[in-house]
């Protein structure tokens, strides 16, 4: 037994955890133990792949061979990033050397290599590249280049599974649907290569002429390691598939609901503070003090980072001296702000504050600017057939006739107008959110706004679906999707039964 | 009536011809229905379209509409597009039928595609065949002729600008432009008589040049036999299949039905082409993002695509619409038409040939068609960069620079791809189907065994 790598496990094992010791020592919360309990995975994979049993197996088999590859790429190169290793190193080190690694991290080679499209492109080359070429027979008979493969295979493996698995600083975020499509373009690549290797009549690597005994049983080695990496690769593939899916729907949910907790926590010491000037300090008072300093409150924890604790704007914020009710409302009423990225369109969502903190948050913002008081009275009872004439003149450009929204061009969406309320859609129409126009009452009045709106309501929840499924009402590109896949599919599949295979 | 069918033969004397066609030989591969598809689909159009063409006006003189869209009603409108809200939402069967009818649009020339990679990928169109090729590319020049005036007879919003596009690139034409222009729409657009002249070519001129470039498709299938695949029995010089009576008829009879059945499905429960939504086109108005039907897809894809060149030459201005509207259009079709005679001349091939090629067997042609194929998917996926963009959350402007690259690089490498896999297949047949059959023989054992030395270089 050769006791190099357990070494280097053992040690990588005992840095790992006096940094872990280091990081806690410097930080105010410690280092999550899921990654200490990910990095021990990772190495009892490691372990479990490339000692005994399996590793004195795979010098003889392919089979054997695959399954130790699949578990270096698909199960440790994952474990690893699970780890932490970047976030780790850089709360464990003394500000210097963070600066340093900071430094790489920003660096132009690494922003290259992180790149989606190349560390996807690099581990598809490298899995091809290894297999049809003399690399792997190459590894099977000289030791040192073996190491080399395994380094290779497991380096590009964490390049490749970095690009979605965001734990610490990312070079290149990516949003879930992203990340979902990278995973998914992998699943045919993984399978092809297992199909080219199953389906292959020859041998491909001599080395296994020798260990098999005959070429029948080599090519069924060989094959059998080739459904391997179809079926287990695919498999593995399509769990982490399931997983960004879930992680997508667990982020979602989780963000609404720690908003909700924060709120709350707020809200009863809003409550507390209200009673307390009431029986204190009277009525009157109470106004005054307590609201605005409760709005001063969320004020600060959620808005002050950007716009300035008084209210003066940052780089990352505008200036809010001016800003208007109608403004500060619509950002947060449709969950806009309070943003969690600074500088990229913020989307509408699920209120990031409840009711009563956006009344506060309103309340003290609008009691240090100058802007307009002004609020928009909506009632939904204006004329539905002036609305469509409106609406068709001044939204659909951006917003689709159908209002489903779309791409207004360098980065820019017009939203989907389906969950905005009426109020939000009107606030929408005279603040000009974005690159959107604002329409001041010279453009539209009142009445036609009120117009608008109900309009905009009926496309929301009376839609006119007649005709069956609406495919999202977004047109011809759902349409020719059907008619390929549903329409002519059904059909070609009626031929292939009907029709001979001579 | 066996005396009235005697009498009927003793004087005219075509039960001999007609036996003959009876028992003409179909061979009844699943890949050669495509064709047939887009027949069945050809003929639910005509059905359907003869409803709808008894509700549509074909004017735009205004209208006002009291139908049951209240939101509509104040909305100045032509009397086409107030006809075709009326034939949907007020008319008995009248969205249906129009439902039908433009889904049956979309999967007749989706069939057309299919039938003709077929043609191509499995070598049908060469000698004798070549004629029959350029009625097809013709059937689906005429085919998305008639589905691109179709989809603009409403009037809407979304077919208007479709319209005003055409015009435009009709316009980009140097020289003849404004004439070529002024020829279609009468005028300069959008003009009072578009929708008449569309409604002649769409109901009139077209399905008539359709309905007999299908006659002569077909008379000379009738005329050259049907192709068929390598195989036992089969040679150069005959044609096995099934009879056409009662076999293929009854193959055939059941396959049109089927394609009925999924069109009517389709109709019954997929909306299609919302013209309500979408309100009458005005010149003023527009609505994004905005998409043709999926065979204009790739029209469209090239002129998001295409660059912004503009030249002058001798004081004429030729500007960009018309590189990546009508050149590029041209070149496309202009291979594909000259095609059959291109391959005879790079292979000096110019046998006759009735059985057909695998796609592995020709690696140079499948190259070449996968290219071209992967060539217009990209320009079709590019036709609609500003819905994917919505999706995905990327710029429109990147997918436009991403869709350029992928327009270069996508057509090498699926042509390379696809060059190897068929030269790759090609090798492996030859040794994997050896010329020589094997001699099994029984073992002592009890056993089958295969005779050494009756496989072709004595290698196991």
């Amino acid at each position: 037994m050769n006791y190099v790598l357990p070494a280097l496990l053992a040690a990588s094992l005992a840095i790992y955890l006096r940094l872990v010791r280091k990081y806690d020592g410097r930080r105010a919360q410690p280092f999550d133990r899921r990654h200490v309990a990910a990095f021990a995975a990772m190495l009892a994979v490691l372990f479990a792949a490339l000692e005994p049993p399996l590793e004195p197996l795979s010098d003889g088999s392919f089979l054997y061979h695959m399954a130790q590859h699949l578990l270096l790429i698909y199960v440790a190169a994952p474990l690893f990033l699970l780890s932490a290793p970047i976030a780790l190193l850089l709360g464990s080190v003394g500000t210097p050397n963070a600066h340093r690694i900071a430094t790489l991290l920003t660096s132009r080679p690494w922003r290259f290599l992180t790149f989606p499209v190349f560390a996807w492109s690099f581990f598809t080359v490298v899995m091809w590249g290894a297999h049809f070429s003399p690399l792997y027979e190459l590894a099977l008979t000289n030791p040192a280049v073996h190491v080399f493969e395994h380094a290779l295979f497991f380096g590009s493996a964490i390049l490749f599974w970095q690009a979605i698995v965001h734990i610490g600083p990312v070079a290149w975020p990516m949003n879930f649907p992203l990340r979902i499509v990278y995973v998914f373009a992998a699943m045919p690549q993984s399978a092809f290569l297992g199909l080219a290797l199953y389906q292959s009549k020859f041998v491909l690597y001599p080395h296994y002429l020798a260990t098999q005994g005959s070429f029948a049983q080599a090519l069924a080695d060989q094959r059998a390691g080739g459904a391997l990496m179809w079926i287990l690769g695919g498999l593995l593939l399509f769990a982490v598939f399931m997983m960004v899916a879930a992680a997508w729907g667990r982020y979602e949910r989780r963000l609404g609901e720690r908003l909700d907790a924060q709120l709350d926590a707020r809200k009863i010491a809003l409550l507390a503070a209200t009673i307390c000037a009431l029986t204190i300090l009277g009525p009157a008072r109470c106004r005054a003090a307590s609201a605005p300093s409760a709005g001063r409150d969320l004020f600060a924890v959620h808005c002050s980072s950007c716009h300035g604790v008084h209210l003066e704007g940052s780089a990352n914020g505008p200036n809010l001296r001016a800003v208007s009710r109608m403004t500060v409302e619509f950002y947060l009423t449709t969950g806009r702000m309070p943003a969690s990225v600074p500088g990229i369109q913020n989307v509408a969502g699920t209120p990031r504050l409840s009711p009563a903190a956006i009344d506060a948050l309103v309340g003290f913002v609008m009691s240090r600017s100058r802007g307009s008081n002004a609020e928009v009275r909506v009632d939904n009872t204006g004329n539905l057939q002036r609305g469509r004439a409106l609406f068709i003149a001044n939204c659909s450009a951006c917003h689709g006739a159908t209002g489903k929204g779309g791409a207004v061009g360098y980065g820019w969406l017009a939203p989907n107008l389906e969950i905005a309320t009426v109020t939000q859609v009107a606030q929408a129409v005279r603040i000009g959110p974005g690159v959107m126009p604002a329409f001041d009452p010279h453009t539209l009045s009142d009445a036609q706004v009120n117009d608008v709106v109900r309009y905009v309501n009926v496309l929301q929840t009376d839609p006119p679906q007649r005709g069956g499924i609406a495919l999202g009402n977004i047109g011809p590109v759902a349409e020719g999707m059907v008619a390929w896949l549903l329409g002519l599919g059904l059909i070609v599949l009626v031929c292939r039964l009907i029709g001979s295979d001579a | 009536m066996r005396r009235l069918v005697l009498g009927l033969d003793d004087r005219l004397g075509i039960a001999p011809i007609l036996q003959k066609a009876l028992r003409k030989a179909f061979p009844d591969n699943w890949s050669f229905m495509f064709g047939e598809v887009a027949l069945y689909c050809f003929l639910v159009l005509v059905a359907t379209g003869v409803y709808l063409g008894f509700f549509f006006d074909a004017s735009t003189a205004p209208a006002t509409y009291r139908g049951s869209d209240v939101a509509l009603h104040a909305t100045p409108m032509s009397a086409a597009y107030a006809s075709v809200v009326r034939l949907s939402l007020d008319t008995r069967a009248g969205l249906l039928l129009r439902q039908i009818h433009h889904w049956a649009a979309l999967v007749f020339i989706a069939a057309i595609a299919l039938h003709m990679s077929r043609v191509f990928f499995t070598g049908a169109f060469r000698r004798p065949r070549e004629l029959n090729w350029i009625v097809g590319m013709t059937l689906l020049v005429l085919a998305m002729a008639a589905g691109f005036t179709g989809y603009s007879l409403p009037d809407d919003l979304l077919s208007g600008t479709g319209l005003r596009i055409a015009y435009s690139v009709l316009l980009s034409v140097p020289v003849v432009g404004g004439y070529l222009a002024f020829l279609f729409f009468g005028g300069i657009f959008p003009t009072a008589e578009a929708i008449g002249r569309l409604l002649f070519a769409h109901v009139f001129i077209l399905p008539a040049l359709i309905a007999g470039a299908v006659a002569i498709h077909l008379a000379i299938v009738w005329r050259q036999k049907h192709t068929q695949f390598r195989g036992p029995g089969r040679t150069e010089q005959n044609v096995v299949g099934s009879p056409l009576w009662p076999n293929y008829a009854m193959k055939s009879i059941g396959l049109g039905l089927a394609v009925a059945a999924t069109l009517a499905g389709l109709g019954a429960f997929f909306q299609i082409n919302p013209i309500w939504l979408y309100g009458p086109y005005r010149a003023y108005d527009v609505s994004a993002p905005a998409q043709p039907d999926w065979y204009i897809g790739w029209l469209e894809g090239a002129l998001r695509l295409g660059p912004s060149w503009s030249i002058d030459v001798a004081n004429h201005t030729i500007p960009a619409p018309f590189f990546a509207g009508i050149l590029l259009p041209a070149a496309f079709f202009g291979l594909l038409y000259l095609w059959p005679f291109l391959e005879r001349r790079a292979t000096r091939d110019g046998e006759p040939h009735q059985l057909l090629d695998r796609p592995s067997d020709a690696p140079v042609r499948t190259g070449i068609g996968a290219a071209v194929l992967a060539f217009a998917v990209v320009l079709t996926l590019a036709g609609s960069d500003d819905v994917q963009a919505g999706i995905l959350s990327i710029p429109v402007q990147s997918m436009v620079t991403g869709y350029r690259w992928l327009l270069v690089v996508l057509p090498i490498v699926a042509g390379l791809s696809a060059y190897r896999i068929a030269c790759e297949l090609r090798a492996r047949r030859s040794i994997s189907q050896p010329d020589a059959r094997v001699e099994i023989v029984r073992t002592e054992a009890g056993g089958f065994d295969e005779r050494p030395e009756s496989i072709p270089g004595g290698r196991r």
